[in-house]
């Protein structure tokens, strides 16, 4: 049997530096990436395409990357306000049955 | 360091060290968030005391960090490779360079190769192309020394076109040659240009060892330049390489990191959500039904409600990543567990308090057909189909018989043979003739529920009827109800018994409640019909 302890205040405040880390991140990346493209298209021709296959690569791994952080964030935020919901309506419903009887 | 020779790997080095920069920095911007992003998950998962988040989704959001911060590490790794790759071909270049620079090459014949020979075609065929320049060039020097030697010859008209510049030239004299030459502004010298005042730099004997040492240095430092970019663009490329081979494995990378559970993980990753709930349901939630006398859940009816309740949430299970949904799946199931338990309690309560028993497996049970929780009240409040057999107008009877408004007892066709149906509607028995039956008691009770659940008249009898009366209403049930129901009605153009077969499936019924003295509200006859 699994014990469920749900701290529901720390894992959104988490997700939240989550979320600002990942947008920092993700605008560092974009900034430096699209300087090292500059970079890549002034080298001389026989150079760029070597630079061009790396960086063709490796974007989408990057960016799915941070990506993978932001839903991890989202997804504790989430678990958060539904564990929140359910015990707010688990209260709730015993509220209301102890009033009825 | 001879600046020519450094300008002419600037459009490499200077791109290149900016580069490194980036690469650097953004990989040590990733490893420093990812250092901080494990020590918050585990300020998270281990807490103090009994604050940590503990849980299956617990481990699998653990898993979901180690899985992100493993291929994350991995990416700053390889820009950490990137940048040493850059760094060591920027250092190997100006090495190269230094080096040519410390041989003293003259800076004339250096300046004329690297005017024809570009850094592009350095980098892709090595010295090469500068040796095809020294070729061309040793031969014209070669020329001009015949030449002069042949002005040299004809003093008188070398005299008189240069004074004595040649006369010196050939004499040893090469300073003074070549102040002669430069103040006779010749047409001759100009068409020498750089390579005449080399020749008049160097002089006749010695202008070869210093031709050839710089040829050297330059065929030595474009080899370098070529091996340097050779090397570092090898680097690159394994590592484009190594980066594909990581998207290929990553499937295998992250089952291998899934440590707790690994059959749960690996059904929300491979998109098997029956499986993971299932797993959910075994270790959480049945195991907490068993103890209350519960019937335990299946994944389907978790399913289902998710999708009748929330179909958007499903939808965003379906197009979530599957780390992602391997954390909320937990919470949402026992979300829905927990909005049925609390329902259940509210019904058995509002049914108490109209002095109805109905038990928790009752209610439960309902409560996963779909039912609300008024319509589940309703249901309840009447005999089942199974307690009002026993019942009879007035007083129970021992055979089992339904009451009758016109004194008749009634029995529920349930399970009647088609034999029996076809002579009860020969014989005229059917009133209308025609006679049907459900197939077992299980379909008449799902068929009663549905029709009080959704008849208006049935339930405003519950809530209204007097006493001692009866109420009838035709309800369309569903094909899931109604899907092994059938019968016969009279037809006379058919032999005797006259029986037309209807159905399956019958999905209508026929049914009539009664009131009896004391308010109890009983099933009086249900039946399916066309």
């Amino acid at each position: 049997m699994t014990t469920l302890v749900v701290p529901c205040d720390l894992m959104r405040e988490i997700a939240r530096v989550m979320g600002t880390d990942t947008e920092s991140l993700l605008l560092e990346h974009q900034e430096r990436w699209h300087q090292i493209q500059t970079l890549s298209a002034s080298l001389p021709t026989s150079v760029q395409s070597v630079f061009n296959d790396f960086l063709a690569v490796n974007t989408p791994r990057l960016t799915d990357a941070l990506t993978v952080r932001q839903h991890i964030g989202h997804a504790l935020s989430q678990s958060a306000d539904l564990t929140q919901g359910v015990d707010d309506g688990l209260a709730q419903g015993f509220d209301e049955l102890a009033q009825g009887l | 360091m001879l600046q020519q020779l450094a300008d002419f790997v600037t459009p490499i080095t200077d791109p290149f060290a900016q580069m490194q920069g980036h690469f650097m920095q953004l990989s040590t911007s990733l490893q420093t968030m990812n250092t901080r992003l494990r020590s918050q998950s585990q300020t998270l998962t281990t807490g103090s005391g009994n604050e940590g988040f503990q849980g299956l989704g617990a481990q699998a959001f653990s898993a979901a960090i180690t899985y992100y911060i493993g291929i994350s590490n991995q990416h700053a790794a390889v820009l950490e490779q990137a940048a040493g790759a850059i760094q060591t071909c920027n250092t190997q270049l100006l090495n190269a360079v230094g080096v040519a620079s410390a041989s003293n090459p003259n800076v004339i014949i250096v300046n004329y190769v690297l005017d024809r020979v570009t850094l592009n075609e350095v980098v892709e065929q090595g010295s090469t192309p500068v040796e095809i320049v020294l070729q061309q060039l040793r031969q014209t020097l070669n020329d001009m020394v015949q030449r002069a030697r042949a002005y040299g010859n004809d003093l008188a008209k070398a005299g008189q076109d240069f004074g004595h510049a040649f006369v010196d030239f050939f004499s040893g004299h090469f300073s003074a040659a070549g102040h002669d030459l430069e103040q006779s502004g010749s047409a001759f010298l100009q068409s020498w240009g750089d390579l005449g005042q080399f020749l008049l730099d160097t002089g006749e004997v010695v202008w070869e060892s210093v031709f050839e040492l710089t040829a050297a240095a330059l065929i030595q430092c474009a080899q370098e330049i070529w091996q340097a970019v050779k090397t570092c663009a090898n680097k690159i490329s394994s590592l484009v390489a190594k980066a594909v081979q990581d998207i290929k494995g990553l499937e295998t990378t992250a089952s291998q990191i899934v440590r707790d559970d690994p059959t749960y993980m690996n059904d929300v990753r491979t998109k098997d959500f029956s499986g993971a709930i299932n797993i959910i349901l075994q270790d959480i939630i049945n195991p907490e039904l068993k103890k209350d006398g519960l019937q335990p859940l299946s994944a389907s009816q978790i399913e289902e409600i998710i999708k009748q309740q929330s179909p958007g949430l499903w939808q965003w299970i379906q197009s979530h990543p599957w780390y992602v949904v391997a954390i909320v799946l937990v919470t949402i199931v026992i979300a829905v567990v927990g909005t049925m338990v609390v329902r259940m309690f509210q019904i058995q309560s509002a049914l108490s308090a109209k002095g109805i028993t109905a038990s928790k497996g009752q209610i439960w049970s309902l409560l996963w057909q779909g039912y609300s929780n008024q319509q589940i009240e309703y249901i309840l409040t009447v005999a089942s189909v199974h307690d009002s057999q026993g019942v009879t107008f007035g007083k129970p009877s021992k055979k089992g018989k339904l009451p009758s408004g016109h004194g008749e007892n009634h029995i529920i066709g349930v399970g009647t043979s088609d034999s029996a149906m076809q002579q009860r509607v020969g014989n005229g028995h059917g009133h209308p003739p025609a006679d049907t039956a459900f197939p077992d008691a299980t379909t008449a009770q799902q068929a009663a529920n549905y029709a009080i659940a959704h008849s208006s008249v049935l339930q405003n009898f519950i809530d209204t009827g007097a006493p001692d009366l009866t109420v009838w209403d035709t309800v369309d049930i569903p094909r899931s109800i109604g899907k092994n129901c059938y019968g016969y009605v009279y037809d006379p153009t058919l032999p005797w018994p006259h029986a037309r077969k209807i159905g399956p499936p019958l999905l209508r019924v026929r049914i009539g409640l009664f009131k009896d003295a004391s308010g109890r509200v009983y099933i009086f006859d249900i039946y399916p019909v066309q």
